[in-house]
């Protein structure tokens, strides 16, 4: 059963749809004591995230979310859900729940450098591994900046200023992009995710050499 | 494809159904908003618009319902606008799930009303709809479905609007609406520099050039599409052909997926 966290966002029902629409089971946790009967979690988000980060503590949510993805419970994060995984946002200067390391920040003015039209609204290409690409539902005004780039697995681009859209860790993933809005690859993302595909420690490239045969 | 430009599909519903004809001879209910914005959907809409222009409050509920069962139905961003004459209004909408509400009058009546929209929901969920006509040098906005003119002007309601939280700005020529003429491009333009949000042109399109003209002239972020596509005037599959022919970066159509390429793409 996947939980997916409710604090009031809006688009926590479209998460709820996307996910039953691909053959999961999913509900809403509204308290910390809905939170272990989940074995996947969902951190949606639309808005501020100076409201969000309140609405979580309001709930009682915050620190018990941060306590079960720190205790490898998989979890999805998405657009300001993925923001609030780093530790901390440019935006209303809000706490993160630090489960990766980096920040949250404002895009650059146009003149140096940042998009001409802000919030990045729309479809958008998301660059992958190995050549792949997929286009993607976006609204934000604020980008993902890990720390530890091995963790960015996806790669967007606007007006010439280049960000992280995808970031996997162990078992979190947070998009940038609202994968319940985003089509075809959206739904199989979420169909991922729900599948448990996406649990496991993403391998560095070495671990996925064949072991060497002595006999 | 750096972002691309937004082709909105919009539906004009009355008490649940809708109003415009359709060139999908094989719905099974061309009436059905639902099945109508999921075709539109498939076919490559980047997003769908419903807009309840029922003339009375009465064909209003109908809309809750038909939302709820819109937003399950597609797997793009959906707006509605139409009569939201207060906050209460749009949260039952976007709790219905809508992605977005388009608010026009009640904005003009009450400004603030954008504020408390955007504070509590998010900008993103804001759309302010400017409804202008030519004016001289200028453009003055009209409310009241167009019909009553304010004596403000386009651009500054357009930078006021977002300044108080609008995420986006949906434009509409009043002079243009429904002539199939083409957008009014100098209006376009006009708005799209006075703010920094992407603005939706509304009102005129007739051809593909029309809608280009739109983006590469008017400075558009995404043109709204009613009687052209409900007309059969153009197919969204085409129209995003000839964009992408004359430079215009679109969404492509996108071929199944699955979740396990997906896993194994993001290793």
């Amino acid at each position: 059963m996947i939980g997916v966290i409710d604090f009031g966002s809006g688009n926590t029902r479209s998460v709820l749809r996307g996910l039953t629409a691909v053959g999961a089971s999913a509900t809403l946790v509204r308290t910390p004591d809905d939170l272990p009967r989940h074995s996947r979690l969902v951190l949606p988000g639309v808005g501020a995230a100076g409201s969000a980060v309140r609405a979580l503590r309001d709930r009682g949510l915050w620190d018990a979310v941060i306590d079960a993805a720190a205790g490898g419970v998989p979890m999805l994060g998405i657009c300001l859900g993925a923001q609030l995984m780093l530790a901390g946002s440019d935006e209303d200067d809000a706490d993160g729940m630090a489960l990766l390391a980096g920040r949250c920040r404002a895009f650059p003015a146009a003149a140096g450098g940042g998009p001409r039209i802000v919030p990045h609204v729309g479809w958008n290409a998301v660059e992958l591994a190995g050549g792949h690409r997929a286009d993607a539902y976006f609204v934000h005004g604020y980008w993902l900046d890990p720390a530890d780039a091995s963790t960015v697995v996806g790669w967007t681009e606007v007006d010439g200023f280049r960000f992280p859209s995808l970031l996997r860790a162990g078992g979190l993933t947070a998009t940038q992009f609202h994968p319940e809005k985003s089509g075809r690859f959206g739904r199989a993302l979420l169909g991922a995710f729900a599948a448990g595909l996406l649990d496991a420690a993403r391998p560095a490239v070495a671990a996925r050499q064949p072991e060497p045969s002595w006999t | 494809m750096p972002l691309a430009a937004r082709l909105l599909a919009c539906l004009d519903v009355t008490d649940g159904r809708v109003v415009k004809g359709t060139r999908f001879v094989d719905l099974v209910d061309a009436g059905d908003p639902v099945e109508l914005a999921a075709r539109y959907a498939a076919d490559g809409a980047d997003e769908i618009v419903i807009l309840d222009i029922s003339a009375t409050r009465e064909g209003r509920p109908a809309m809750i319902d038909l939302i709820g069962r819109a937003a399950a139905a597609l797997d793009v961003p959906l707006s509605v606008g139409g009569g939201v004459a207060g906050y209460d209004d749009a949260a039952r909408l976007l709790d219905a799930g809508a992605d977005k509400v388009s608010i026009n009058t009640a904005a003009l009546r009450d400004p603030s009303l954008i504020e408390r929209i955007a504070e509590r929901l998010g900008s993103q969920s804001v759309i302010v709809a400017i409804d202008a006509a030519r004016a001289g040098d200028g453009w003055i906005v009209h409310g009241t479905s167009g019909t009553q003119a304010t004596g403000r002007d386009a651009r500054s309601w357009a930078a006021e609007a977002v300044e108080r939280g609008a995420g986006e700005v949906l434009l509409t020529s009043i002079d243009r609406d429904g002539t199939r003429a083409g957008y009014d491009l100098e209006l376009t333009r006009a708005v799209a520099d006075a703010v920094r949000v992407p603005v939706i042109a509304s009102g005129g399109a007739g051809s593909a050039a029309d809608v280009a003209d739109a983006f590469m002239r008017g400075g558009a972020s995404a043109a709204l599409l009613a009687s052209i596509l409900h007309l059969g005037l153009i197919t969204i599959p085409r129209l995003k052909a000839e964009l992408a022919a004359w430079g215009v970066a679109v969404r492509p159509p996108a071929g199944p997926i699955t979740p396990q390429q997906v896993a194994a793409w993001l290793g």
